[in-house]
């Protein structure tokens, strides 16, 4: 022990603070290329493998971030997709919509179907065009394809328009080529029946059905649906005959209600 | 090898401060950050030189902190040996505290967290800025003051979720 240390040289823990010291001012006292020397070793051996592991760490959970939010764009932009999709096919029924209008000689209605009959779902739908656009009782609805009914009631700004699916809903046609007459009527699920045609009647599947415009209220030619099927009872004096109508009734949304038409 | 001598290489200071320099080494490359509290930084070193010497004595106390400065002044290679200097005082102080006074509950405990991180900062400071004392204050209400009611916050949480049931004798 040093004697000038006095009775500080006696407590060992004295030492241990002195060469703490010692090192440390001798540390502080190193050129700094020497220092970067030493504490580049330290940081190469014991910080550099968690550095690089918390790199990977924040480089994924910045991966997952970004996933995250590529989702959610995702999500966005199939909601703005359906979208766009829905207004191009409406652009194109409208469009279709137009050029039959220019096409016809009759005064139409341009209407929206708002709401359909909730519990007989397919007999009547309602249309946002009332009394007020000049909608009456009784005028023939069609859409692009072809005869969809008729105007049963005329509210001031909604009608209800009774289907061609509606029991009671018969109607005066004939057949195209052929000009037989009969009456049209739903029969089931999506078809409609032609009844009273003569057994002898030329009728074969494909023919065009139209109106007859034997009606006061139904202008002559308006397309109702195809034959897809004839048929003959032996002892019948009339054929059974199947029609599909063109207007899809299932899926109606742009009508138009015929105002007035030549006579 | 018998199991004593196992347990014996288990408790030895070495493996245990060698531990602890490794938890220290993650701490301050992963997770430092995240623990910050807006100015209030988490100093879990100093924790742990508090717990070394309160439970082994002053001198692995003064052992612990010298390598731990050393450890740490790694992120700032212009003063390394500064870290090593103020951690093994700290170490020796926390001794003599613990030797001198009574430092048995937990407030005397909590006292002691908080007066060394402030004693370490500002002894950083001073050597630092060549003791130069005119923006002390600034620094003590800027980041130090916080970061030392953090850690003994932290330290308090630690202590009383580790303490030890008291023994209490059964009504006869």
């Amino acid at each position: 022990m040093l004697p000038v240390l006095g009775p500080f040289s006696k407590n060992k823990t004295n030492w241990y603070i002195l060469v703490c010291w010692s090192i440390s001012i001798t540390l502080l006292a190193l050129s700094e290329p020497k220092k970067d020397l030493v504490t580049g070793l330290i940081r190469q051996v014991l910080y550099s493998p968690f550095q690089q592991a918390g790199e990977k760490v924040r480089g994924l959970y910045q991966v997952h971030l970004e996933n995250q939010k590529l989702r959610q764009q995702i999500a966005g932009m199939t909601v703005e997709n359906g979208i766009l999709e829905e207004q191009r096919l409406e652009n194109h029924r409208l469009r279709q919509l137009l050029e039959l209008r220019s096409i016809l000689d009759f005064e139409v209605i341009p209407a929206e179907v708002v709401t359909r009959d909730p519990i007989f779902r397919l007999h009547s739908v309602h249309i946002n065009a009332g009394s007020q656009s000049g909608v009456l009782r009784d005028l023939p609805v069609i859409d692009r394809r072809g005869l969809v009914g008729k105007v049963t009631e005329a509210f001031d700004k909604t009608s209800t328009v009774q289907l061609l699916f509606d029991p009671g809903f018969k109607l005066s046609c004939l057949v195209q080529r052929s000009r037989v007459t009969g009456i049209v009527s739903w029969k089931t699920g999506q078809l409609l029946k032609l009844d009273y045609v003569p057994s002898n009647a030329d009728l074969q599947e494909g023919d065009e059905i139209v109106t007859s415009g034997l009606s006061s209220i139904y202008p002559a030619g308006l397309k109702i649906g195809r034959v897809i099927k004839v048929g003959q009872d032996r002892e019948s004096l009339f054929k059974t005959v199947e029609v599909s109508p063109y207007a899809d009734i299932y899926n109606l949304e742009e009508l138009f209600v015929i105002k007035t038409y030549p006579e | 090898m018998s199991g004593a001598r196992l347990k014996e290489i288990a408790y030895s200071r070495v493996l245990t401060f060698m531990i602890f320099y490794l938890v220290i080494v993650i701490y301050q490359t992963l997770l430092s950050e995240l623990l910050r509290l807006g100015p209030a930084r988490l100093d879990l070193g100093l924790l742990l030189l508090i717990y070394v010497t309160l439970n082994l004595g002053s001198r692995p106390g003064i052992v612990f902190g010298f390598g731990l400065g050393l450890l740490l002044d790694v992120a700032d290679p212009i003063w390394l040996g500064l870290g090593s200097l103020i951690m093994g005082t700290l170490g020796y102080g926390v001794g003599y505290f613990k030797e001198s006074l009574f430092v048995e509950s937990i407030y005397s405990k909590m006292l002691l967290v908080f007066l060394t991180v402030i004693s370490h900062d500002i002894l950083r400071y001073l050597f630092m800025h060549k003791f130069e004392l005119s923006a002390i204050g600034s620094v003590l209400l800027g980041t130090t003051i916080f970061s030392a009611l953090y850690t003994t916050a932290v330290a308090a949480i630690v202590m009383l979720m580790t303490k030890p049931k008291q023994y209490q004798p059964q009504p006869v």
